[in-house]
């Protein structure tokens, strides 16, 4: 009886708490449902600012309604998109990259649709993110070495400004950096494609041979969040973090003084004479089982146009696939891509598809098999104790 | 009491059809949104994306020498964290059931409180504490002048093992204690008065009784630190993973689902074996069941030594340490040799007995002594990462500075003029229009449906497995049965979260619907803890008073309100007040399931932590903490410190 009651008052509860939330929609508007991972234009100067320009003046244009879900990574977006791939719930899917975009097409859960803003779209961006137009690029960005200028400089790291991949194994420079677990984290990912790029196509040699040779020195977080507290942590004595080429213009515009210049610095590394770095493109795309296919497109259009694409910069720190869009002062300070030879390019698309699980999965074999023994000696002294005292009892 | 025992296999004609019907519920319940979305998950391991049945896949991921590695983690950090676990509780355990003093039970109750914490909540009290920014390395380090923080909680082995501890030092602590209570007393005095040196008479008469209560202890911790997954994915690094967190990242960044269903297959089939095991030593009832009678004399002997002989060789070839495996052989050496003469019999709870802590002060200084430092050091240990949680939620690390504004302003008080305002403000990063008090206001409407559900179905469950006799009597059926009730606590939520969305996922349930589902996730990991709960108290109903009041005419309803009810009551309020704080502190299956409407307290902690907002999520786990505490306090007052796990 009074389970009962208890039952029906929190039910009260749960439809009070939960009518109140909607009390504001009705059932005229059509409703789009977006899926993407929570840091996507959250890191501007104002935020809140940066959202009522991408998604409630699409509302208002439009008249309807969209529905935000966010998840932790990108990951996660194409996780439960695939899971519900036989129920789809939302309608668009945004932060599939150039690596997710393979599983994403394998798993056949997204719609064709060739944006009209399509003419403005940086050709190389399309082309390296889906020729086949399943996603739309709406920016790209260099995965790049960052570091604080203050503690790492040309004392002691003389070819900081000219740094190649095989000046990092160094001992003393491998435990500056830190970075992701390629297997968990895309940011991780790219700087794993990065050697192997440069291993296998640029100097033609083995790059497993230059993960087993930093393996010990370097430190590698879970994502990138974790690995940029690592960064910002003085007490870890990591000032070098993996992650992308416009973090000095973040630097700039959040603690730079006019006139100035940032206190980080990024760098793609220089090989044979060039510079060489691995583009992440990032894309939206309209998942199979939409109920409003023709909103969604125009939703595709409105995120890869001119007004959406010049908030991008500042607020994703990511340069916007769309040409048109004009770059703020900021961006002096980030690495250009057009100055990078992109790796992307020597890897046909195929290659990736077909080699992406056997290099993770070469990769965790170098990286943590090869590592020291999970057992700490003072385990081994405890238990060994142990069967003395247990002995002397008997 | 034996009358009691010899009664459970008797046949009970109190239930009728209908009553048959409604047991029905629960086993349904768990069939439904258990097994049929753990099957939908697992069949990936058996059949291949074209349609036939092989073993290719299991046999794959068994070879792989990187799942080795992660089982061969998994075996040894299980062993050594029970081991570890039991060798601080139970001294622990030996003090609460001999002495007595005032606000001990309060002091064992609040001792429990780690173990109903959600993971985020303890690895958030730990990072505070001795992360590489924690107080006492902060602390340490000023004070030695040390350039990097003594204590390595992030990726080191004795991290995850000192965390381990923390939260299973609790099931000791309760599962011995009472055992050793119940241990007879009078043989003991009996001892003693003829001479008996104290070593013999604990080897001859004590330890048999309490040997059970051991191993069940040893074997629950073991079982919790096998398929442990939050506290390893945030503290292990590349280095270390249970075999719980590659799975997770198998099924989500991998996509292997093949691999991953593999793994999960063999990870049910371990976990299920240490179940059987734990009901074995945990429930005299199953001690006492000779499973193996039909099977003549030889099969037996066949038996026995498959299982041992199996055992050895899983870990040999997951290379476990060869140490640990002789330690595991010589404790199992020394229960069986020692602790196998009668088994323990559940008595009634004997009236609170033991000596006065005053008494031994007066009497053996020396000993005093060490239970008092015993004592302190375990409260410091299992509370100072919760207190930590409470100091930070004051303590702003951006300006430095004490303050109680974070809370008010969570909270949506907001001083003005002279009085307050009470204006929630909305947390962008949890949902468009969601405020503090939502989730404080879901979570609490959750916990409750959950408890009243769980109660409802824990005490039918019971009737399920002791009282009916539609399902076949045979005491296999009733440990399949038991079983089917513990698996839902060791099996990850992400697994189920998955399954239920492979499974039912065709359903269209509209975003304001979507409570539906996440109180079914809560429901099918809270009503074990009750089911458990009161199974036990349901061991002290004399069924000889049941019988009587049948020939005597009273009507089933009224012998279960005025006889069982009574006796099982304690049992019940203990298990609901599980159900409260797992249904509180449940993560895995909300996270997966919730729409921003039905953010829970423990998502809200985890998405301030991901923020870096430390404050925040303080005062978020604080009065997670807090609502907890109260419940548990409450329990107590109201008459039963006994918890069963």
């Amino acid at each position: 009886m009074v389970a009962i009651l208890i039952t029906s008052t929190s039910l009260v509860i749960v439809q009070v708490s939960s009518s109140s939330n909607h009390s504001n929609s009705t059932n005229q508007t059509p409703t789009l449902t977006v899926y993407t991972y929570e840091s996507l234009i959250n890191w501007g100067l104002n935020a809140t600012d940066a959202n009522i320009r991408v998604f409630d003046a699409f509302e208002a244009q439009e008249n309807c309604e969209i529905e935000l879900e966010y998840f932790d990574d990108a990951n996660s977006v194409l996780a439960k998109a695939i899971a519900e791939k036989n129920s789809p719930k939302a309608d668009i899917i945004i932060g599939i990259d150039n690596v997710l975009i393979y599983e994403a097409k394998a798993q056949e859960i997204l719609v064709q649709y060739e944006a009209t803003t399509l003419p403005d779209l940086m050709v190389s961006a399309v082309n390296g993110l889906d020729p086949d137009h399943y996603v739309t690029p709406y920016d790209y960005g260099l995965i790049a070495i960052v570091y604080h200028k203050h503690l790492v400089n040309s004392t002691n790291v003389p070819t900081i400004n000219n740094l190649k991949l095989e000046d990092l194994l160094d001992p003393k420079i491998a435990q500056m950096l830190v970075t992701e677990d390629p297997t968990l984290s895309s940011t991780g990912l790219g700087f794993l494609m990065w050697t192997i790029g440069i291993y296998e196509k640029v100097l033609d040699k083995d790059w497993e041979n230059w993960w087993r040779e930093i393996r010990n020195d370097l430190q590698i977080e879970d994502s990138w969040g974790d690995a940029f507290d690592v960064f910002y942590t003085p007490a870890a004595n990591r000032p070098m973090v993996v992650s992308y080429g416009t973090d000095p213009a973040y630097d700039f515009l959040f603690y730079g003084e006019p006139g100035g210049s940032p206190s980080i610095g990024a760098t793609v590394s220089h090989e044979n004479g060039s510079k060489y770095g691995w583009l992440q493109i990032e894309g939206i795309g309209i998942l199979q089982g939409t109920k409003n296919l023709s909103l969604a497109q125009k939703f595709v259009d409105w995120f890869t146009g001119k007004t959406v694409q010049e908030v991008i910069p500042e607020n994703n720190w990511m340069y916007p696939a769309n040409t048109l869009a004009k770059l703020p002062e900021s961006y002096n300070y980030a690495i250009d891509p057009t100055t990078v030879t992109p790796l992307n390019d020597l890897f046909t698309a195929d290659e990736i598809n077909e080699s992406l699980s056997t290099w993770q999965e070469t990769w965790e074999h170098v990286v943590i098999l090869g590592s020291s023994a999970p057992l700490p000696p003072s385990i081994f002294f405890l238990i060994s104790m142990l069967i003395v005292v247990i002995r002397k009892k008997r | 009491m034996v009358q009691a025992i010899k009664n459970f296999t008797s046949k009970d004609h109190l239930v009728d059809n209908s009553f048959n019907f409604i047991l029905l519920t629960p086993l349904l319940v768990s069939f439904f949104f258990f097994f049929i979305p753990l099957f939908f998950v697992l069949i990936d391991a058996i059949l291949s994306d074209s349609g036939y049945i092989t073993f290719e896949f299991i046999i794959d991921a068994l070879v792989n020498p990187l799942n080795l590695h992660f089982i061969r983690f998994t075996l040894n950090q299980a062993i050594i964290s029970s081991i570890i676990t039991v060798i601080i509780g139970l001294p622990g355990a030996y003090f609460f059931a001999k002495y007595r003093f005032t606000g001990d039970r309060v002091l064992k109750t609040i001792l429990t409180i780690p173990f109903v914490l959600p993971p985020i909540v303890v690895v958030l009290g730990f990072v505070l504490l001795i992360g590489p920014n924690g107080i006492l390395n902060s602390v340490l380090m000023t004070s030695f002048q040390l350039e990097n923080p003594p204590i390595q909680l992030y990726r080191t082995f004795e991290g995850i093992i000192l965390v381990h501890a923390f939260y299973n030092i609790p099931i000791v602590l309760h599962l011995v204690s009472s055992s050793w209570k119940q241990a007879n007393v009078d043989i003991e005095e009996v001892a003693i008065t003829l001479g008996s040196r104290k070593f013999h008479f604990f080897r001859y008469v004590t330890f048999p009784q309490i040997s059970s209560a051991i191993l069940a202890s040893g074997i629950l911790t073991f079982l919790y630190c096998f398929t442990s997954f939050a506290v390893v994915l945030s503290l292990g690094g590349i280095q270390y993973k249970t075999l719980e967190v590659q799975i997770y990242s198998l099924f989500h960044y991998r996509y292997d689902y093949h691999q991953a269903a593999a793994l999960a297959l063999f990870q049910l089939l371990i976990t299920s074996i240490l179940i059987i095991l734990y009901l074995y030593f945990s429930e005299p009832a199953f001690k006492r069941e000779k499973f193996t009678s039909f099977l003549p004399t030889v099969l037996k002997r066949v038996l026995q030594c498959t299982v041992i002989g199996g055992t050895i060789l899983i870990f040999l070839y997951f290379r476990v340490e060869i140490l640990l495996i002789l330690l595991l052989g010589l404790i199992g050496a020394g229960f069986w040799k020692f602790g196998r003469s009668t088994p323990l019999t559940i008595g009634e709870i004997r009236k609170r007995s033991g000596i006065k802590l005053r008494d031994l002060f007066a009497r053996d200084k020396l000993r005093f002594s060490m239970v008092i430092i015993y004592l302190t050091s375990l409260t410091i240990f299992l509370l100072s990462p919760i207190m930590i949680i409470f100091i930070s939620a004051f303590y702003d690390r951006i300006t430095n500075s004490w303050n109680i504004e974070a809370f008010f302003h969570l909270l949506g008080l907001r001083s003005e003029g002279n009085g307050f305002i009470w204006a929630p403000e909305t947390i962008p990063a949890l949902g468009a229009s969601t405020t503090a008090i939502n989730l404080i206001f879901n979570s609490l409407a959750f916990a409750l449906i959950t408890l009243a559900l769980s109660t409802f179905f824990g005490v039918l469950s019971i009737y399920m497995i002791r009282r009916s006799d539609f399902l076949g009597r045979h005491p296999v059926m009733a440990l399949l049965l038991s079983w089917s009730l513990v698996l839902p606590l060791v099996t990850s939520s992400i697994t189920i979260g998955l399954g239920m969305l492979r499974a039912f996922g065709f359903i269209r349930i509209s975003s304001q619907d979507a409570w539906m589902p996440i109180i079914l996730a809560h429901l099918i990991a809270a009503y074990p803890f009750v089911s458990r709960s009161v199974s036990t108290a349901y061991n002290k109903i004399d069924f000889n008073i049941i019988e009587m009041g049948k020939t005597l005419g009273a009507s089933r309803w009224h012998i279960f309100r005025n006889i069982e009810l009574p006796i099982i009551s304690p049992g019940i309020l203990a298990g609901a007040t599980f159900a409260l704080a797992i249904s509180f502190g449940e993560f895995g299956a909300t996270y997966f399931i919730a729409r921003s409407e039905f953010t829970t307290m423990t998502i809200g902690i985890y998405k301030f932590l991901s923020l870096r907002q430390l404050q925040n999520s303080s005062v978020m786990a604080s009065i997670l903490i807090l609502v907890c505490t109260i419940a548990f306090l409450l329990v107590q007052k109201l008459g039963e410190d006994e918890f069963h796990f």
